[in-house]
């Protein structure tokens, strides 16, 4: 071996060592920082709290909890404190945007196995009960859900974890970091009255087809088979599922869709599944007058107050609503009944036309097809 | 598995390790462990189903080369002459084997219309297939593997597998018997190292930064202005450069650091004077598999001009088609055919160089737009708004999602910095210079001269295209 090529064998090596190190410290600022929460709950500063997915994991880990808070965006604006107070205990809430049932059944595999809950609350989100279920948002990280430690190097040697890491320093530095009450929220920001709700909604044009009663069936026996799941292998947790209550104007909109029937078969479906077990109850805030017909409640369609969300489970833990195997037919034909004969024209008052008139120089866009 | 993983990382570490220590003790033992550590490669990237096809051509391969070479074990490797006897009708038929494959996984749907379609494809199957029809070319001609113990690796040989380069025989082979084959030098180790940190910056750095221009561009067509389309259209050709010769580049490194050479495959396309001299520098192996195993037979430039040009077609109208089973992929081909005929009759040095090498540039750049187009329409869309007049400067929603937490770091200290341009600028600054750099990463392992700043260099854009290998996927809620 010439000098040369022993020089080359030292170079190769030196940088190997080189990279190796950078690395190691990027890892160890972001393992010691630890913006996602993953490996402990900051004693010296305060979390900042960024991105639902990638923060849950180590929720779920480091904050026990007696009752669990488990939904989409629909229990977003939730305060743990909020479920604490209604079912006098302490509280954790786990909010997966837009989630899939495969994401939340990432989310309770590790809940079960870095925990023992008392009680798990979970809404459930008619839009996401009746979807594909093998559609995929990409945005879980796997790697801190899983059972895996090596895949932990995803979270450690990311660049992004990196500046969260730096973020999270500065932020304290300048009087920021969030309680965890006041995680994720969205609520303080947001317009909730019933110009609003009625402003963002694009109510669709009349559709010519009505979906058959089937359409959604296939979807939502399979996402049902995850809550199922959960039913039977904690048997010793009590699970309490409860429709989101989706504004009026989700059933507009469904009306409209010629969606009714295939929602509705739909929702008797989860009825008969979700009643038959002993360990789980079943909650329909979803069929409640006071709250989805009062749309200062709502920012859009569906989204509602977090003070509405407080009031949900309050009354779900005083049992109102209940959906039982005895009660749930003519509980589901009433409200077919109620949303049938509703006057959906009605809501767009003269009040809401005054105001859109003073913003706007022409007519909501589905107007021309009432 | 893709290279820009920490997985790969972890698995190219330890083959090498591994072969090379299995190496010293015995060359077979490496050869075996290289085997074994290629067709994990190939189930962790395209599942078992891939490696059975795969498997089953290579078979059909060398059932063919030993049934055509009677005199095989007789003629000494890469022998000047050729052997005596073939029988080519076993290699014809294998040949016939590995394009109905090829026909039936890749385009069949394709003719069909759509009715008749297998659904997925083999892992890297249009490689394996070109080297393969290579090898049976080659055997054809006389040439001889050394053993047949090699020929596995010549199918699966995880640096090349994906997207090759092509491995020509006789390139290849010798080398497997050379005394560098598992143990390599410094300087191959050094080499190696290097290719591999310059493929991974040029992939992960550049090409997937002006990937997210390009389809933030290619996803609202109809909001750009004239230079946003621009910046679209160079981006991807710059993207399409980066991405494949940093891919290049890492398989080169990955197979020096086993003390094997893979062929240069680019070197500096995007300087060339004519769309000739392009598909000189451009995918050059791809080149010159077409040229020997298809321009040539059909007669190449020997039999007039017209049929020159109708080879030249032929074979270019093939290679759209080889990238991908699509009417775009065809256009694309028959442009550059189309470009290299008129070139051919009409001359190539009647322009000074500096516009011949506009023309060739604009050139390819247009080209690209249709390889990159999900359907013409949309190709002529591209190139419709890149001629209007409309001179707005391009939109800050083009770098959306581009280089995101480094802005985001940079807002933190200059709140009032316009990081959009700023992003867009370096982005294409760094591409440029990378791809007019006038030695390749290939070329520039040959004369690696182990100095410290590159040690620095290096090591910075090592770390940041490791770190960035994973990101915070930022979940954009479709209601808000």
């Amino acid at each position: 071996m010439d000098t040369f090529d022993k020089n080359c064998r030292r170079w190769a090596r030196r940088f190997l060592a080189a990279v190796l190190a950078l690395l190691a410290l990027c890892a160890g600022i972001v393992y010691a920082i630890d913006p996602c929460l993953y490996y402990r709950m900051p004693e010296n500063w305060k979390p900042v709290f960024f991105n639902e997915r990638y923060q849950s994991a180590g929720m779920i880990k480091h904050i026990p909890a007696e009752t669990v808070l488990m939904g989409t965006s629909m229990v977003a604006n939730i305060r743990p404190s909020a479920a604490a107070e209604a079912f006098h205990s302490t509280a954790l809430r786990i909010t997966i945007p837009d989630g899939y049932f495969s994401e939340f059944d990432q989310a309770a595999d590790l809940l079960f196995r870095a925990q023992d809950p008392k009680r798990l609350v979970f809404c459930l989100d008619m839009n996401t009960l009746i979807r594909d279920p093998s559609g995929v948002t990409g945005a879980m990280p796997a790697c801190l859900y899983d059972r895996n430690p090596f895949n932990d190097a995803e979270y450690l040697l990311n660049k992004d974890t990196l500046y969260y890491s730096l973020y999270v320093l500065l932020a304290n530095s300048w009087g920021g970091g969030q309680d965890l009450d006041e995680s994720f929220l969205w609520n303080d920001g947001t317009v909730w009255e019933r110009y609003e709700a009625l402003r963002t909604y694009r109510r669709p044009d009349l559709s010519e087809t009505v979906q058959p009663d089937d359409a959604f069936l296939a979807n939502t026996d399979e996402n049902l088979s995850v809550l199922t799941g959960w039913f039977q292998a904690h048997p010793d947790t009590e699970f309490i599922v409860y429709f989101a209550p989706y504004s009026i104007l989700a059933w507009d909109r469904a009306t409209r869709r010629g969606e009714l029937d295939a929602r509705f078969a739909a929702l008797e479906r989860a009825c008969q599944t979700l009643t038959a077990f002993e360990n789980a109850s079943l909650y329909a805030p979803l069929f409640d007058r006071e709250i989805v017909e009062n749309l200062d409640n709502y920012c859009d369609y569906i989204h509602h107050s977090g003070e509405a969300g407080r009031l949900v489970l309050q009354k779900i833990a005083a049992g109102e609503h209940r959906i039982t195997a005895q009660n749930y037919a003519s509980v589901l034909s009433d409200w077919r009944q109620f949303v049938t004969s509703y006057d959906y024209l009605s809501i767009w008052d003269d009040d809401f036309f005054a105001r859109w008139n003073a913003a706007h120089d022409a007519p909501p866009v589905w107007w021309g097809n009432p | 598995m893709n290279f820009q993983t920490l997985a790969f990382l972890a698995f190219l570490a330890l083959t090498v390790t591994g072969c090379r220590l299995a190496g010293r003790f015995r060359r077979d033992a490496g050869l075996i462990l290289l085997n074994a550590a290629s067709l994990f490669f190939c189930v962790q990237g395209g599942g078992w189903k891939s490696v059975f096809v795969l498997a089953l051509g290579a078979v059909v391969s060398a059932a063919a080369v030993r049934k055509a070479v009677t005199q095989a074990a007789a003629v000494p490797l890469g022998a000047a002459e050729p052997v005596d006897s073939v029988d080519r009708r076993w290699l014809i038929l294998a040949a016939v084997w590995h394009l109905g494959v090829l026909a039936v996984f890749k385009y069949a749907g394709f003719f069909t219309g759509g009715a008749v379609s297998v659904g997925w494809v083999p892992l890297g199957l249009s490689f394996f297939t070109f080297q393969q029809l290579w090898l049976l070319k080659e055997v054809a001609n006389g040439f001889s593997p050394a053993s047949w113990t090699f020929l596995p690796l010549y199918a699966f040989f995880f640096p090349t597998l994906v997207s090759g380069p092509i491995l020509k025989p006789q390139a290849f082979f010798p080398q497997l018997q050379d005394g560098r084959f598992l143990q390599p030098s410094g300087r191959d180790e050094a080499a190696g190292l290097y290719a591999i940190a310059i493929g991974s910056a040029k992939k992960v750095l550049l090409a997937d930064n002006l990937g997210v221009i390009v389809d933030n561009g290619w996803n609202r067509l109809e909001d750009l202005s004239a230079p946003a389309a621009w910046l679209v259209i160079l981006g991807y050709t710059l993207q399409l450069y980066l991405d494949f010769s940093g891919y290049c580049d890492i398989a080169s490194g990955a197979a020096r650091l086993l003390g094997l050479r893979l062929p240069v495959n680019f070197n500096s396309p995007y300087r060339s004077l004519s769309v000739g001299e392009f598909w000189k520098r451009w995918h050059i192996t791809l080149t010159s598999f077409l040229r020997e195993c298809l321009y040539f037979p059909l007669g190449g430039s020997r039999k007039g001009t017209a049929r020159t040009c109708a080879n030249i077609l032929t074979v270019f109208l093939l290679s759209g088609l080889w990238h991908g089973a699509g009417w775009t992929f065809l256009v694309w081909g028959g442009l550059h055919g189309l470009a290299q005929i008129a070139e051919r009759l009409w001359g190539r040095e009647r322009l000074p160089a500096a516009l011949r090498w506009a023309l060739t540039f604009a050139f390819v750049n247009l080209a690209w737009v249709f390889f990159r187009a999900p359907n013409l329409g949309a190709a002529l869309k591209l190139l419709n708004t890149a001629l209007t007049a409309d001179f707005r400067p391009p939109a800050s929603w083009l770098a959306e999602g581009l280089l995101s937490k480094e802005a985001s770091a940079l807002l933190l200290f200059f709140p009032r910095l316009n990081t959009a341009a700023l992003r867009i600028g370096a982005v294409f600054a760094g591409a440029l210079t990378v791809s007019f750099w006038p030695r390749n990463a290939v070329g520039e392992m040959d004369s690696f001269r182990p100095t410290v700043w590159r040690l620095v260099l290096l090591t910075l854009a090592a770390a940041w295209t490791v770190l960035s290998f994973s990101g915070v996927t930022t979940f954009i809620y479709s209601n808000f």
